[in-house]
């Protein structure tokens, strides 16, 4: 049976039983689409992950040597595991008339190499380079042959940066990197994947390159250099030649730029740069099996070697070891400064693993920031912690990296950081306080809602819905809930950490509340505020479901807050009517306990009860004879006896007195 | 105190010198209870003194009419309704002093049993309003 097809924006149509494999990303399927305006074009869709938030473009200033989506939205998705329809965002793109490379056997000419591989991909770089993005995707499996033969390349926005790149195709920083922790790196990174890409091209089934395996490779390009690893020995042409050792360079300030390469293009005169080789020490030192010259080398091998390299930074002989092999007093300063920096931020235990980043930052500085089994650009931290902040077993490492200082140091040692690295580092400050806490709202969660703004809530309360902003919580809610949820708090980790960053100045001032165990009245009664702000903010109808729930929690709470009987049904009266009408904040506000009625509750309770205790006290005295105690009663018998001797005897001897005067 | 009452009173006493006597003679059963009376505040001499004295009363007519000489006192104590009077006053005194106590006793019995029954019916309206936890202690 035909499924349904989808509709976005009443725009285009999605056809769920098209696949185009062709088009497919790494864990995300391409299906044909259509544009109902005009049906003979050609489109296809990517369905994208609902964990992920959708990437934000420009169609007006596409690029045309780039796959690049024509629309975006979500859509009621079939959803096989869950077995219905599910919101999920999907990008749009124009379907156009390519074959996909995959793989090169027949090596192309110098004409035809430059024409169809190296022009378009520049052009794509440039189209880029305008948009002030980076591509990060180039690689036999992104990319597209055209009918005459010309390159386009694949998408580049769907994915993290870099995140699928083959060791072969990335620098070697980039490929010691987290695949989800490079950032969108620099267009020379780009210019670098280019060479490799043209070096296959080139090559055919000559390039031994890709026969190398990836744990290997950035050793190799570091001990032989880049250009010999991936030209695999072949000489080629002087241009080409030229070509490549410019573009394969391994130091970025030598790689070549594009303003470079399209002076190449042109064949106009590039100023020749010799190559910098690192300075090679009088002696090697010997780590992890190995002998070293060079700081570049010796930070790459710590990096694959952490735990051996957090032993070596405690020793004295790394630090003799710099300061004679290289004879720089200075630098070796800094080595002394960086040991004694890492007795801070953290635990004494972890010393050696602090130590050991901040010294491979200052032996290789273009390093990622590393720590333990992390390595990372600054700027990558916010995809990272997408992938990983819900692993455990990634939990405690990732907290101590932030909580070290190590990514702070990195930017601060750049000497003129772009907007965006000056931006995150403020951020980073801000943010360290969600981790130094435990408890809803804070941590890792934290931190990626705070890092990625439009990131989609990951509450399982959300259901089949794609939330990312407050406005969407309650109507998703609602759908998602399935009307037996008597036990729900209406709350959890995800939607306490998405509330507190999109709703800073309101509902996340209740968040603090949340810490500890969630039956405590307070931290019922800030769930019920949160939500009484989320409708007060965005009002959105009746919602029975959401209403009952928070109605149930509201008349357990009644019970525990007012007192008495009297004014506790009044108030569930009260509850009652606000519920119908889904007014969650008049239902916070009722059991505010500094409303005049929680205080007049609580002050006449105290009242009742002092009562109480005197009541308790007068009958335990009755019960214990207190009136009728025999002391008590012949004492007081005794005086009635003697008043009333008085009494009766005064006025009779008056009366006895009268009669005899008359 | 007591020495203010004596002298505001001596002079009486002697002005009405052979009432004080005939008093003093009559209220001899008083004297008796005082010096026996080990109640606090003395109670008992006050109930049969003021019912002694009360019966006390015939014997002052009686010298009263015969023209309250010190002469007539022996003619006046001798008179039997005069000390039937007298000895009277001092039994109701202590007959009184005697029941009192235990008719005393019955009432605030039955009076503490009412105000039990009240008391905890109150107790048990605030427990109804306020709810079971009233009725813990503070800690």
């Amino acid at each position: 049976m035909a499924a349904q097809p989808v509709l976005l924006n009443n725009t285009y149509r999605i056809q769920p039983d098209e696949r185009l494999p062709l088009f497919d990303l790494p864990g995300i399927p391409a299906f044909a689409a259509y544009d109902l305006r005009d049906p003979a074009a050609a489109y296809f869709a990517l369905i994208l992950s609902p964990r992920d938030p959708i990437p934000s473009f420009s169609s007006e200033d596409a690029p045309v040597h780039i796959l690049w989506p024509k629309a975006s939205g979500i859509v009621l998705w079939p959803d096989i595991q869950h077995r219905g329809l599910r919101e999920m965002p999907v990008l749009i793109y124009r379907r156009p008339n390519v074959q996909k490379v995959g793989s090169v056997s027949e090596p192309l000419s110098d004409i035809v190499l430059i024409r169809n591989v190296i022009q378009p991909v520049v052009a794509a770089l440039q189209e880029l380079s305008q948009l002030n993005l980076t591509h990060r995707a180039i690689r036999l499996d992104n990319i597209f042959q055209n009918s005459d033969g010309t390159i386009l390349l694949g998408d580049c926005l769907t994915l993290p940066p870099g995140a699928h790149q083959p060791v072969i195709f990335e620098t070697i920083e980039n490929a010691l990197t987290h695949p989800y922790g490079k950032g969108s790196g620099h267009i020379t990174d780009d210019i670098y994947s280019l060479g490799v890409l043209a070096a296959i091209f080139a090559l055919g089934k000559e390039c031994t390159a890709l026969s190398i395996p990836e744990e290997n490779m950035a050793l190799l390009k570091a001990d032989r250099g880049s250009f010999r690893v991936i030209t695999s020995g072949f000489r080629f042409s002087a241009r080409l030649e030229e070509f490549f050792r410019g573009v394969l360079a391994d130091r970025p300030p030598e790689r070549w730029t594009l303003s470079i390469l399209e002076k190449w293009l042109n064949n106009q005169g590039i100023p020749a740069t010799l190559p910098n080789a690192p300075a090679k020490a009088s002696r090697a030192i010997a780590f992890a099996g190995g002998e070293y010259y060079t700081r570049p080398s010796l930070a790459i091998a710590m990096n694959i070697h952490w735990q051996e390299a957090s032993q070596l930074v405690m020793e004295e002989d790394f630090y003799h070891w710099v300061r004679r092999a290289f004879s720089e007093q200075k630098q070796s300063e800094q080595y002394e400064r960086a040991r004694v920096q890492a007795n801070y931020h953290g635990a004494p235990q972890a010393t050696g693993h602090r130590a050991a980043s901040r010294l491979i930052s200052l032996l290789y500085p273009t390093m990622p920031v590393s720590y333990k089994n992390w390595r990372i650009y600054p700027l990558g931290l916010a995809s990272l912690l997408r992938y990983a902040a819900e692993k455990e077993d990634s939990q405690q490492d990732l907290k101590e990296f932030i909580l070290s200082r190590l990514i702070h140091s990195a930017i601060d040692a750049i000497a003129a950081p772009s907007q965006a690295l000056t931006v995150f580092r403020r951020q980073l400050e801000d943010m360290s306080s969600f981790l130094e806490r435990e408890g809803p709202g804070l941590g890792l969660k934290r931190i990626v809602y705070e890092l990625s703004p439009d990131m989609p809530c990951r509450s399982p309360m959300m259901g089949a819905k794609y939330v990312t902003s407050a406005a969407q919580l309650l109507p998703a809610l609602e759908e998602g809930l399935s009307g037996n949820d008597n036990s729900v708090f209406l709350m959890d980790d995800y939607l306490a950490c998405f509330l507190a960053v999109q709703m800073k100045s309101s509902a996340a001032r209740d968040i603090p509340f949340l810490q500890g165990d969630w039956q405590r009245i307070e931290a019922r009664l800030a769930i019920l505020r949160i939500w009484g702000h989320v409708q007060r903010a965005y009002p959105a109808g009746h919602l029975p479901k959401v209403s009952q729930i928070l109605l149930n929690m509201a008349l357990k709470l009644v019970g525990e807050i007012i007192r008495n009987r009297e004014m506790r049904a009044q108030t569930e009266e009260y509850l009652r009517r606000a519920a119908e009408q889904s007014d969650f904040s008049t239902m916070a506000r009722l059991l505010d306990p500094s409303s005049q009625t929680c205080l007049a509750d609580q002050h006449e309770y105290q009242r009742a009860k002092a009562r109480y205790a005197r009541l308790e006290w007068e009958v335990k005295w009755l019960e214990a004879g207190g009136l009728t105690n025999k002391n008590r009663v012949a004492a007081m018998a005794q005086r009635f006896a003697a008043s009333l001797a008085i009494l009766s005897s005064s006025a009779f001897l008056a009366f006895f007195f009268i009669w005899m005067m008359t | 105190m007591k020495w203010i009452i004596i002298l505001l009173f001596l002079p009486i006493a002697i002005f009405l010198l052979p009432s004080t006597i005939v008093l003093a003679i009559s209220l001899f059963p008083s004297l008796i209870v005082f010096l026996i009376d080990n109640t606090k505040r003395h109670y008992m001499t006050v109930t049969i003194f003021f019912f002694n004295l009360a019966g006390s009363a015939y014997f002052l007519q009686l010298l009263w009419k015969k023209g309250h000489h010190l002469s007539m006192i022996g003619e006046t104590l001798s008179n039997q309704m005069g000390w039937l009077f007298s000895f009277s006053g001092t039994g109701l005194g202590w007959l009184i002093f005697i029941i009192l106590p235990s008719i005393w006793g019955q009432v605030c019995k039955a009076q503490s049993s009412i105000l039990t029954i009240r008391l905890k019916r109150e107790q048990k309206k605030l427990i109804e309003l306020w709810g079971p936890d009233i009725a813990k202690p503070e800690r």
